[in-house]
């Protein structure tokens, strides 16, 4: 049963129910989000060549660089689906550990990579029995031309479901799942999603 | 949980009481075992073609070639092998050589257990895990191999108790190139004279004491 609503906490709109699982779409980005675990996506190298911008931008800098520097030393490659957890973090970050999900290389993004990129990190989310995560995509942090941004809504939503699916005949602790989006943006993004999850609840 | 399905783990530190609380925690886990255990870098090596763990706990300050040369060792052997290493830090130096040499994940000693138990789990799944603290710091840090070789070579020697002039003897160089070698040093570390460089040094573990 879906039931969207408006007006949560945190600006955050409700876009409805899958299973137990709540999910929303919220002005924030991955350090001011308030959940759990928050998940971030990142390419093997930006778009163009001023390196991150935004939110992207903002969590690198909150670990001091972490992120562009375990990239650039091989660490973490962030090639499609790879994972990087780093737990324990501190403040201005909100959430108690951060994940970072590859993509890949940027002029081969399409919204299917998205679509397993959200999975592996949902999965992994549930194996860390995280009670909430936040998702941020930070496609046009990384310079992603817009125009390639249509369908995001549902891969994302899709990947979520999918992760979702595999783990229906066990008990998981997530019960709160957020996008992340921008602020300006944001009830536009909200009705998508919740378009999209009206085209899976009919399936 | 049936054993087949467990992850399967060997610790590696040459401290039995740590090896003992480690493996206390695991086994609270129904979906984690402990398959071995090892004292040495050697017995680690040894053990891990023998055993085959899914995942491997490995300390950096072993006894014998170290536990960086161990997981370098062993990631030659079996570049699948999954290692995370356990350690009391030791400098960012010392965490992104790790990490280089294919750990994947890196913890503190003293982490909480939750981290522990999660990093396994993330590492078995084909993820990596850090500390933020030790992510942080290695990026914080201008790059880890800040010093060249020679740099790291005069330093040490240094830090043995050497003059100048004796580590020109033992590097076959002159004085005059060793007392340019120490101000770069100083440069690059900040430090302000010699024992203040060997004291950033050896703390992001760029050189051991």
């Amino acid at each position: 049963m879906i039931e969207p609503g408006f007006g949560e906490p945190d600006g955050a709109k409700v876009i409805g129910q899958w299973g137990d699982v709540r999910i929303e779409v919220a002005p924030r980005d991955a350090v001011t989000v308030v959940a759990a675990l928050a998940i971030v996506a990142m390419f093997t190298r930006e778009a163009d060549a001023d390196g991150p911008r935004g939110g992207l931008k903002h969590l690198d800098e909150a670990l001091n660089g972490a992120l562009l520097r375990l990239r650039s030393d091989g660490i973490f490659m962030a090639s499609a689906g790879e994972l990087l957890t780093l737990s324990a973090v501190a403040p201005p970050i909100r959430a108690n550990d951060i994940i970072a999900v590859g993509l890949g290389d940027p002029d081969m993004f399409t919204p299917a990579i998205l679509r397993r990129a959200v999975s592996h990190a949902a999965e992994e989310a549930i194996r860390l029995c995280a009670p909430s995560a936040a998702f941020a995509p930070s496609l046009l942090d990384s310079g992603i031309d817009r125009m390639l941004l249509p369908g995001v809504e549902e891969a994302m939503l899709g990947g979520l479901i999918d992760a979702l699916a595999a783990r229906a005949t066990h008990g998981i602790a997530l019960s709160c799942w957020i996008f992340c989006a921008g602020a300006e943006h944001l009830d536009a993004v909200a009705a998508s999603f919740r378009d999209a999850l009206l085209r899976f609840d009919r399936r | 949980m049936p054993d087949a399905t467990r992850i399967r783990i060997m610790i590696v530190d040459d401290h039995p009481f740590l090896r003992e609380g480690v493996r206390a925690v695991i086994e609270t886990q129904p979906d984690l075992s402990v398959v071995a255990e090892a004292e040495t870098g050697e017995e680690a090596i040894t053990l891990y073609q023998g055993v085959q763990p899914d995942v491997v706990l490995m300390d950096l300050q072993l006894p014998g070639i170290g536990g960086l040369a161990a997981i370098t060792a062993i990631r030659e052997r079996s570049p699948r092998a999954r290692i995370v290493v356990l350690t009391t830090y030791a400098g960012d130096a010392q965490a992104l050589r790790a990490l280089r040499a294919g750990a994947a994940g890196y913890l503190l000693k003293n982490s909480m257990r939750k981290e522990l138990l999660d990093t396994i789990r993330s590492v078995h799944s084909g993820g990596k895990h850090l500390s933020a603290q030790v992510a942080s710091d290695i990026a914080f840090h201008v790059i880890a191999d800040a010093l060249s070789e020679r740099e790291t070579e005069v330093l040490s020697l240094a830090a043995a108790g050497n003059s100048n002039k004796q580590i020109a003897a033992r590097l076959s160089v002159t004085e005059e190139t060793v007392k340019g070698h120490m101000k770069t040093i100083f440069a690059k570390l900040g430090a302000s004279d010699r024992t203040h460089a060997v004291t950033i040094a050896a703390k992001r573990g760029i050189i051991e004491l």
